[in-house]
């Protein structure tokens, strides 16, 4: 019961300091709206916000989506051929050690002019992909070596193999991998939005730009309300999915 | 004497540069239980794996008989976490394309896991989880069983109930068992031969017969032959190993 409380007034506590410090040393609604005013801009651009948040999302479902497939491919490339991992590891690991602001106007130039969409899931899509990938390898590398054996002496097939063990075996560590990409998934949507910048994508970040350029400070904060909320969702979402499916088989 | 279920003939076994098995010869009959028997690392799991085609002698050979039906028991129990005790015990029915579970059932109910046909394996004891990998052997219905330290990480007394559970099953069901453990009361009240290995390279240094008629239970574990065969097996162990058995 704590661990849901504490959080909760620790955050009512902050939000009166907060509101009664903004009206205390009257600091101007530009600077720092009070949390009243965050509220109110939260309720009278709800609309505008649901939208946007659903853009944003979709491009980052779309990615993770597209980042699950990207490395299930690979992971099982690699645990099938070690001289794929060897020779394509290394590129996965600059890939993810670039930072994506730097690649993103590249990727602008090249996709998003014709399709800012495409371009956004791209970059999304490179920013979430890493985490699963090594999880996904760890996992697969990671089988029971009895099981192999004990799957060889059943004379299963290569197909049934995967079916009935690798892919459940590595169940634990995608789902772990897949909470982690799923926040950064989001932090690419939002970051290939700020690059792609206003008049093109009509996602959340696009929303916080322009409200920042109009000095709508209040809206800028209740856009970034939303967004840290949907990260928070997301991630409490993967987490009951992997107690659900993954739950019941853990300290084997 | 009638032709062997299984035979392997002057093993040697190497990995890498170092050798585990030398020269080691053996046959098991139907119905037989043949315990190995030796220090750590002696290459008695090597012996087993090497039987079940799970491992390629450098040198010499492994003869089954085509009618052979094998199943292999690790020494932890090896399920799939994410499977029912029900579900693991179908697994080599499954593998196979005919799933039979009124055969699981039974199989379970030899075990005594009738009741749990639903449960999953982290919510067992330890010797839970190997009474069902007992049971998934048994589901194929083998002439051949194959068991790598099985009991090993049991208590004393779950040991000895395990170990009367192979040994009813194996004389009820005329299967033959190759059994390896470093316990010298499992090997003496499961064997009809124990085989003392030596220490690396592993090689048969020793063998010692146990005769008896009827099961065996705890009467057997009172008898002379028993108490006989134990001290056997202790002397050749201790003889293998020499000066460190101290």
């Amino acid at each position: 019961m704590t661990k849901i409380i504490a959080p909760i007034v620790s955050a009512i506590v902050l939000l009166i300091i907060w509101e009664w410090a903004v009206d205390l040393l009257n600091v101007k609604d530009f600077i720092l709206p009070a949390p009243s005013a965050i509220g109110q801009a939260l309720q009278v651009s709800v609309a505008d916000l649901a939208v946007a948040a659903w853009h944003t999302l979709k491009i980052t479902w779309i990615s993770l989506a597209v980042a699950i497939a990207l490395s299930l491919f690979l992971a099982l490339a690699f645990s099938a051929a070690r001289i794929l991992e060897l020779t394509f590891y290394p590129y996965a690991v600059v890939l993810q050690v670039t930072p994506i602001i730097a690649v993103a106007p590249l990727i602008m130039i090249w996709v998003g002019l014709d399709n800012v969409d495409l371009a956004l899931v791209i970059i999304a899509t490179l920013v979430a992909f890493f985490p699963l990938l090594t999880t996904l390898i760890q996992g697969l590398r990671g089988i029971d070596k009895n099981l192999k054996d004990l799957f060889r002496l059943y004379g299963a097939s290569r197909w049934q193999t995967f079916v009935h063990l690798q892919l459940p075996a590595a169940m634990p560590a995608f789902l772990s991998g897949l909470k982690i990409s799923a926040g950064l998934a989001l932090i690419g949507a939002v970051v290939a939005e700020f690059v792609a910048g206003s008049g093109t994508a009509s996602g959340l970040a696009w929303t916080m730009l322009e409200a920042s350029n109009r000095l709508q400070t209040a809206k800028v904060f209740a856009a970034l309300f939303v967004l840290s909320g949907l990260g928070v969702i997301q991630y409490y979402l993967l987490a009951w999915l992997e107690e659900k499916l993954t739950g019941h088989w853990v300290g084997r | 004497m009638s032709e062997p279920l299984v035979a392997a003939d002057r093993l040697r076994i190497v990995f890498d540069d170092f050798e585990a098995v030398r020269d080691v010869s053996l046959s098991v009959a139907d119905g037989e239980v043949v315990t190995l028997v030796g220090p750590s690392g002696c290459g008695k799991s090597s012996v087993l794996r090497a039987l079940a085609g799970l491992e390629t002698p450098a040198v010499g050979s492994v003869t089954r008989r085509p009618s052979t039906r094998l199943s292999f028991v690790f020494q932890d129990a090896a399920l799939l976490p994410w499977l029912t005790v029900l579900g693991n015990t179908t697994l080599p029915l499954r593998l196979k394309g005919g799933v039979d579970e009124d055969r699981a059932r039974a199989a379970l109910g030899r075990v005594g896991l009738a009741d749990r046909p639903n449960a999953f394996p982290s919510q067992l004891s330890g010797g839970m989880r190997m009474r069902v990998s007992i049971a998934r052997a048994l589901v194929s219905q083998p002439n051949l069983l194959l068991m790598d330290e099985p009991f090993a990480a049991l208590d004393e007394l779950r040991r000895f109930d395990l170990a009367k559970l192979v040994r009813d099953i194996a004389q009820s069901d005329r299967l033959a068992v190759i059994f390896v453990t470093h316990s010298v009361f499992e090997a003496c009240f499961m064997s009809d031969r124990v085989l003392v290995m030596t220490p690396g390279p592993g090689r048969i240094a020793d063998e010692i017969g146990i005769e008896s008629t009827g099961v065996r239970g705890a009467a057997f574990r009172e008898s002379s032959v028993f108490a006989q065969a134990s001290s056997a097996v202790s002397t050749a162990l201790r003889a293998v190993v020499g000066d460190h058995a101290s």
